[in-house]
């Protein structure tokens, strides 16, 4: 009976040590898992690198120092983050991964938004100046061409349209900021030469030079009148030739000048063409000069000489250099530019018409303009 | 046996620690491949090897993915062994591109040596043409003007010869290459003028 009796609270403490172990058992594999799982990341790592790994390329060709910060404090992040992945759960901070990876994503948005903008900026002002510089070649190509320009002036256009080629090539790669900077530099070359025409051109507007030319082209017309001679008045800023008989105006023809003719003719070599009041002193017929028909005028006349002996005592009038001679208006003309050594020439058939006219001693004006 | 059987479970759990506590990520290699890709920016792979750098950092990337899916199993599964040969492919492509950047660097600086030299060379052929042209007995009227132009031209490119030296020196080789190949461009065409020229006159 004892026996028997005994046999109930063993049956109780086998079936409370099997409770027991199975409870340890649950505790042990709860605590293991516990311990073994990583907390899921509230933060998205994976999505955070990817973009600033992105940005980082995207910022690098044009703010190189952004990028380089922001790879920096990458790397910064993906210290503390191997870090915290390797931290007893109980000492893991997911909120230190979330503020290294926040910091990184805010220098990101900032620098693309910094990007942005200067690529916005740097796209209006390519529009902008690359517009100006194209617009401005044109003229300055034209302006280039007119008689007094130099050599100094071609070069800045030849200046101004590499620099161009330029940026019209690094706008095609959306180099925009590079562009409008080598846009910039064709358009100061090219204003540099419209302010040196602009110099050449400042005395066709003065009121001082076109009073005198008006008079002088007038007291030839009346003289014309009052004799009833033929006299030729020659505008030289419309390249123009007018001939006036008895007054009258009765012919007119286009005329080529010296290549730097439309400046007043100082000295022998200057390329340029005189102003004042002439007289055919030669008529030259075909066999008679190299430019098929020529008219020979009397430059330098005494007002030439004077201006010339003020101009040499002023030291404007290089050593050793005279007056020059032999100005005339002559044939082989036509060739749509100004390429003369001073004088002026006209199409051989028009100087066919215009030798019906010619005779010694008659009148020959030439002004800047006629206003 | 009560206490056999704690001492059993107790192992058990050890080991299930120790074993978690083992699997660490790969932190050396990490380092080495970042280093690598640190290494081929610095060797201006951006400009000279962008494609090669742009793979090298997509494979660091997915290493790092990688070692994050790694970090988020339960400890017992975790492996870093797929991760420890993306890392080593990461930095063996981010070497690819630091070799292809020098490589490229030193090509595109040969090129662009090249480049100005013969523009040089073109500038002074018509400067050679040039002389032999003023010297010529034969100067038909207009040839004085013409030879302005002409000089003109020559003189503006000689002034940008400047700016292909400058970005050679400041080693944007490959902008020293373009301006040189234009300048060369517009320096043959001069020589091309002046030889033509030439043969007009009959000089």
């Amino acid at each position: 009976m004892e026996l028997e009796g005994s046999s109930g609270p063993r049956k109780a403490a086998a079936l409370r040590r099997r409770l027991f172990l199975c409870l340890f058992g649950i505790a042990a594999a709860a605590l293991t898992y516990y311990f073994g799982k990583r907390a899921e990341p509230r933060y998205n790592v994976v999505g955070a690198r990817a973009v600033a790994t992105r940005a980082a390329g995207r910022l690098a060709p044009e703010s190189p120092d952004k990028a380089r910060q922001i790879r920096l404090l990458m790397n910064l992040a993906e210290s503390v983050t191997s870090r915290e992945d390797v931290q007893p759960v109980w000492d893991r901070s997911d909120e230190t991964v979330q503020m290294m990876w926040g910091r990184v994503l805010d220098l990101t948005r900032d620098s693309m938004r910094e990007l942005l903008a200067r690529r916005i900026a740097a796209r209006s002002r390519w529009a902008d100046v690359g517009k100006q510089a194209e617009k401005a070649l044109p003229l300055a190509r034209e302006e280039v061409k007119a008689p007094g320009l130099s050599r100094r002036e071609q070069a800045l256009l030849q200046q101004a349209e590499i620099a161009l080629d330029r940026a019209q090539r690094l706008a095609k790669r959306g180099a925009n900021a590079q562009a409008s900077s080598a846009a910039e530099i064709a358009l100061a070359r090219a204003q540099e030469i419209h302010r040196a025409w602009e110099a050449l051109h400042a005395r066709f507007s003065d009121r001082s030079s076109l009073h005198e030319w008006s008079s002088m082209v007038q007291a030839t017309i009346a003289e014309s009148a009052r004799i009833g001679t033929t006299a030729l008045v020659i505008d030289k800023l419309r390249r123009r030739l007018d001939v006036y008989a008895s007054g009258k105006k009765v012919a007119s023809f286009s005329v080529e000048l010296g290549s730097k003719g439309l400046r007043q003719k100082e000295h022998a070599g200057d390329k340029a063409t005189p102003e004042g009041r002439y007289r055919v002193v030669a008529v030259k017929n075909h066999g008679q000069t190299h430019y098929y028909k020529a008219l020979l005028i009397n430059y330098p006349n005494d007002e030439d000489r004077s201006r010339f002996e003020l101009h040499r005592r002023r030291g404007q009038v290089p050593k050793g250099v005279g007056l020059g001679s032999l100005i005339e208006i002559h044939g082989e003309g036509g060739r749509g530019k100004d390429w003369t050594d001073g004088c002026i020439a006209l199409r051989n058939n028009e100087m066919d018409r215009l030798f019906q006219y010619a005779r010694v001693n008659m009148l020959v004006t030439i002004v800047g303009t006629v206003p | 046996m009560r206490s056999k059987t704690t001492l059993a479970l107790a192992v058990l759990l050890s080991s299930a620690l120790l074993v978690t506590g083992c699997a660490k990520p790969p932190q050396q290699e990490l380092d080495a491949a970042t280093a690598a890709l640190t290494e081929a920016e610095g060797a201006k792979a951006d400009t000279y090897a962008s494609a090669e750098l742009g793979a090298a950092r997509d494979a660091l990337n997915a290493a790092k993915q990688e070692i994050e899916t790694q970090n988020n199993k339960f400890a017992l599964f975790r492996s870093y062994k797929n991760a420890i040969a993306m890392l080593t492919d990461a930095a063996a492509k981010a070497k690819t591109a630091k070799d292809t950047a020098v490589a490229n660097k030193e090509k595109a600086k040969g090129e662009a040596r090249a480049a100005i030299d013969n523009a040089k060379n073109l500038i002074t052929q018509a400067q050679t043409e040039m002389t032999t042209l003023e010297g010529c007995k034969r100067k038909p009227k207009g040839f004085a003007a013409d030879m302005t132009v002409l000089k003109g031209n020559l003189d503006g490119i000689v002034a940008e010869v400047a700016n292909a030296e400058n970005a050679f020196t400041s080693e944007d080789f490959l902008g020293a290459k373009s301006t040189a190949e234009s300048l060369a461009g517009r320096a043959q065409t001069l020589v091309t003028d002046l030889q033509n020229a030439k043969t007009k006159i009959k000089c």
